[in-house]
């Protein structure tokens, strides 16, 4: 509660213009950010591109924003959208596969742990965090999102609900659906 | 999650799984490079870009010429059909004052 505190005392001084606070929001929350919208689309520099368009609409559109709603909810709806839109725009422009880009870019991932010193363990564990996305973003829109922000960021259902513009019964079916999918997917694995 | 939601071993071993997925690292000026896109210029859509506009104001130029000199070219028409016809007119007067002139002379032979 206090961390929220402090998000809206800074999104208070965002709607001002001050950049200073603005960054500091940036730097708060540019790792969910980008870990989101890495998990959903699997390229670690597209993420960062698609989440400074997050960060730049969330200074834009502060103004709008009310104290009322919570701010990483608001954050994450923006993200969710953001990570949208990109999938309408390459289904639009028949830009290269999001499975293409995973296989193509895998190489050049930033990870946040560090390699093992074994290098068969090493392939090992490259194999599983590869089937690991895979089957997160097969996953179809609403429960990737939901998962994400279940498994990966903790949120309760209730902000899930809000994010996805839903209901928290819903947001359990759609949970209840993921895992089953997931089972199957990761089967051998586990 | 709660784990008394998990219908089965399975499905809460692949719950379990998901979180060895390693994230990523936010890269070094993250923050600064969205600050300097900040006050970055949106790019221009192509309606916006000066030769579209001049291209377009050209384009509308040579419409209206094209358009004066169509209409010119109408009227002059119009003066000509019309002058044609008075002419016409005048001849087939002339034409029914020699048929009467010949008439004449049809009745003088009578």
């Amino acid at each position: 509660m206090a961390s929220n505190d402090t998000d809206l005392a800074l999104m208070t001084r965002v709607k001002e213009g001050d950049e200073d606070a603005f960054r500091e929001l940036i730097e708060r929350y540019q790792r969910p950010v980008i870990n989101m919208i890495y998990r959903s689309i699997g390229d670690a520099w597209e993420a960062e591109d698609l989440a400074q368009r997050v960060f730049l609409q969330v200074f834009r559109s502060a103004g709008r924003y009310q104290a009322t709603a919570k701010f990483t909810t608001w954050l994450f709806t923006i993200t969710h959208n953001t990570i949208r839109n990109e999938y309408r725009r390459r289904s639009r422009h028949a830009l290269q596969s999001l499975d293409e880009l995973t296989e193509t870019e895998e190489s050049e991932k930033q990870f946040a742990d560090a390699r093992t010193a074994d290098p068969a363990q090493e392939v090992v564990e490259r194999e599983l965090q590869e089937k690991i996305q895979a089957a997160i973003q097969e996953l179809p829109e609403a429960q990737r999102t939901a998962v994400i922000l279940c498994r990966f960021e903790g949120l309760p259902y209730e902000e899930i609900a809000t994010v996805l513009d839903s209901t928290v019964p819903a947001v359990k079916s759609l949970l209840h659906r993921a895992r089953e999918t997931l089972k199957e997917k990761l089967r051998g694995c586990y | 999650m709660n784990r008394d939601e998990f219908e089965d071993q399975d499905a809460r071993a692949a719950w379990e799984l998901l979180g060895r997925h390693r994230g990523v690292e936010p890269s070094f000026g993250f923050a600064q490079r969205t600050l300097r896109r900040l006050h970055e210029k949106p790019a221009r859509r192509f309606w916006q870009l000066p030769v579209f506009r001049w291209a377009t104001a050209l384009s509308c130029v040579i419409a209206l010429a094209v358009g004066g000199l169509v209409l010119r070219h109408r009227a002059e028409s119009r003066q000509a059909a019309e002058f044609y016809a008075a002419a016409h007119q005048d001849y087939l007067e002339d034409y029914d004052v020699i048929a009467a002139l010949d008439q004449l002379e049809v009745n003088n032979q009578l």
